[in-house]
């Protein structure tokens, strides 16, 4: 399956959905690493991811790096609890920006 | 001796030698079984011994019968007897045969063997008379005699010597001979006999599902089996299933084997009731069997529907019914083997139904039991050991693994059929573990693929659930134990799809005990240390995840030494619960 893209302005959002672990995480990866090569700017939308594993994170990290290194904005929107206590854990809620 | 005899004496004496060295070299690549070559032989031996008469005697049949005799097969002379017949031990001929020893008769007349000429049909005179036997490498095999010297006078010690040279030299051609028919006749029954048990192997079912309630093992001790099993699918999904041993071994059983199968074949499908498919395959048995062979077998019906076998057996061993609770229980014969009374005909063999339902039943024949195990005398107990040991092991491979225990130098055919509803087997097991290990939530072996993750989180969030723990206790649980499959799948089988995890978990106390199990190379536990969290990069975060989301991770000793177990604990008190 493919996740649902819109774009506004230049702005890019993906809007995962399920439960993002190993086997559906190489799906997260590319359609994160196109949205960056598309779009001027990333909002990664969370509302529908009820869990994500390291693997999830990982896709996420990795498209952040890419989003700097084009000098463009990252961001995460609507993340879960469950996701949250994740990225608190790992400290990267200092890293990206959450909204 | 005076000068002129003394001369004809030494021309004599080259001659033999120059005859000896020439049959020795004939000998060599040629036979004397050739009627021809015999006749030639014996028409020089004649000319170099001057004799009037020479005769071949060959013995025909095993010396050991009395049915053998020496049998003239070449005769030359006034008054051939080629073909004369006598017994091993009868006259001069005889004497020489069973003595070994050459004869030498100045004068036969007066000899107590001798007999008298009109007995073996020469009219000749027989004044002069020598005999030696055909022998090489402990066999007797003929005796070559000459009769009468020509110009007169009596053979003497010299002539019996050359004579008996020039047997022993015939003896060696005779035997050789003999022994290469021998080796060419075993060598084509040798042949015969692989191509027989070729056939009997395509007898048997081939390409069974690994997924079929039915799965045979047969390997005969020798090249043909007395043994047999075969299995048939009927349409309605039940499967008819027959395992036999016919008494006795070697081609006669094998015969018999092909009959008793090719009659299960044909009546298995039509007639898919025990008891009378068994009154069937006698009495079609019974019109042809040779007196004093029987046929024990056992046919019966599997049920997927009920998991039940409904079987007959003719005085065949016991099936043995395998509990999933590690019980066993036979199932002697009610009645007697196949070809014995042969009146069963209007008669049902009696049926027994077996529930087998998450168990396995066994069926083999006496191979299994008279066998050794490991080079250990099988027993009834050692086969219910042997079970018992690969009851782990999936249906379609374990009889091969059974019967590999036996060894590659079998005593008598080895045969095993095991009927089992594998979904069934799997269950009762899990449920035995569970019963038998208190405190055990979960017991599951999965594939080795991320497409099973959601699986394990949802078994470990049930066993959390049923410990009582609450959902974020539960799903952080999940978390841990779903990072450490991924690093199983990832860094242990690296990718490579056959692998297995198994996963156990168990309540210990306050709190819950997930194990991983694997197969994969060893992992240092000082490998897996979680990274510090300043590093962002994509990665390297499971470990870390496992650590803060339990109490402990712990690698323990792999069972029996192979791959990885890994231990996460986690408390059930506290605010989270």
């Amino acid at each position: 399956m493919t996740f649902r893209t819109a774009e506004d302005g230049g702005r890019v959002t993906v809007f995962l959905s399920g439960e993002i672990d190993m086997d559906r995480s190489p799906e997260v990866r590319k359609a994160l690493v196109e949205a960056v090569k598309r779009g001027r700017a990333l909002t990664v939308d969370m509302a529908d991811v009820g869990y994500m594993d390291s693997s999830g994170i990982a896709c996420l990290v990795l498209a952040y790096q890419q989003s700097n290194g084009a000098k463009q904005d990252f961001a995460l929107a609507n993340v879960q609890p469950r996701v949250r206590k994740v990225l608190e854990l790992a400290r990267l809620d200092k890293v990206f920006r959450i909204q | 001796m005076n000068a002129v005899a003394a001369a004809d004496e030494r021309s004599r004496s080259r001659s033999y030698l120059s005859l000896l060295s020439g049959l020795m070299e004939d000998f060599s690549h040629s036979r004397i079984g050739d009627a021809a070559f015999a006749s030639s032989v014996l028409t020089r031996i004649a000319q170099a011994m001057d004799a009037e008469a020479a005769s071949l005697f060959i013995v025909e049949g095993d010396p050991s019968d009395s049915r053998a005799r020496l049998v003239c097969q070449a005769s030359v002379g006034p008054s051939p007897i080629q073909g004369l017949s006598i017994p091993l031990d009868r006259g001069i001929v005889g004497r020489a045969l069973s003595s070994g020893q050459p004869q030498l008769i100045g004068d036969p007349a007066r000899d107590p063997d001798f007999v008298h000429p009109p007995a073996l049909g020469t009219p000749f005179a027989v004044r002069s008379l020598m005999c030696a036997p055909l022998m090489a490498m402990g066999r007797k095999v003929g005796v070559v005699e000459v009769v009468n010297r020509l110009g007169g006078g009596p053979f003497n010690e010299q002539d019996l010597e050359t004579l008996a040279a020039l047997a022993a030299a015939a003896g060696l051609a005779v035997v050789n001979a003999q022994m290469a028919e021998e080796r060419a006749e075993q060598e084509r029954l040798q042949r015969e006999l692989e191509l027989a048990a070729t056939v009997q192997r395509d007898l048997l079912p081939r390409d069974v599902p690994a997924d079929a309630a039915v799965h045979g093992f047969s390997r005969p001790a020798r090249g043909v089996s007395g043994d047999f099993y075969d299995m048939i699918a009927l349409p309605d999904g039940r499967t008819v299933f027959a395992l036999a041993d016919v008494s006795g071994k070697g081609m006669n059983a094998a015969l018999v084997m092909v009959k008793a199968a090719t009659l299960f074949r044909t009546w298995g499908r039509r007639v898919p009731e025990p008891g009378r498919l068994l009154a069937r395959i006698e009495s079609e048995l019974c019109e042809t069997m040779t007196l004093g062979m029987f046929v024990t077998m056992v046919v019966g019906v599997w049920d997927p529907a009920t998991r039940s076998a409904r079987i007959a057996n003719a005085g065949h061993e016991p099936p043995l019914l395998r509990r999933p609770s590690g019980e066993f229980v036979p199932f002697p014969a009610s009645d007697p083997p196949l070809g014995i009374v042969c009146q069963l005909e209007n008669n049902r063999y009696r049926e027994t139904t077996i529930e087998v339902g998450g168990g396995a039943l066994y069926l083999y024949t006496d191979g299994a039991t008279e066998g050794r195990i490991d080079g250990e005398a099988a027993g009834e107990d050692g086969v219910r050991g042997l079970i018992e040991r690969h009851a782990g092991d999936a249906a379609g491979t374990r009889l091969e693994a059974i019967a590999a225990h036996y060894g590659n130098e079998l005593r008598d055919d080895l045969t095993w059929l095991v009927i089992e509803d594998a979904a069934c087997a799997r269950r009762a097991v899990r449920t035995a573990a569970r019963r038998r290990t208190p405190g055990l939530l979960v017991s599951q072996s999965l594939p080795a693929q991320a497409d099973q993750l959601k699986i394990v989180r949802r078994l470990v969030e049930a066993a959390a659930h049923q410990a009582g723990a609450g959902a974020e206790w539960a799903s952080d649980l999940a978390m841990a134990v779903d990072e450490a499959c991924q690093n199983i799948i990832r860094h242990g089988y690296r990718g490579a799809s056959a692998g297995r995890i198994e996963l156990s978990i168990r309540r210990k106390g306050e709190s819950l005990d997930v194990e991983l199990c694997d197969t994969a190379p060893s992992v240092a536990p000082e490998d897996c240390k979680g990274r510090s969290l300043e590093d962002v990069r994509p990665g390297g975060l499971g470990t870390f995840f496992m650590q803060r989301l339990t109490d402990g991770v712990r690698f323990l000793a792999p069972r029996g030494g192979l791959g990885n177990r890994l231990l996460l604990t986690k408390k059930l008190g506290g605010s989270a619960r």
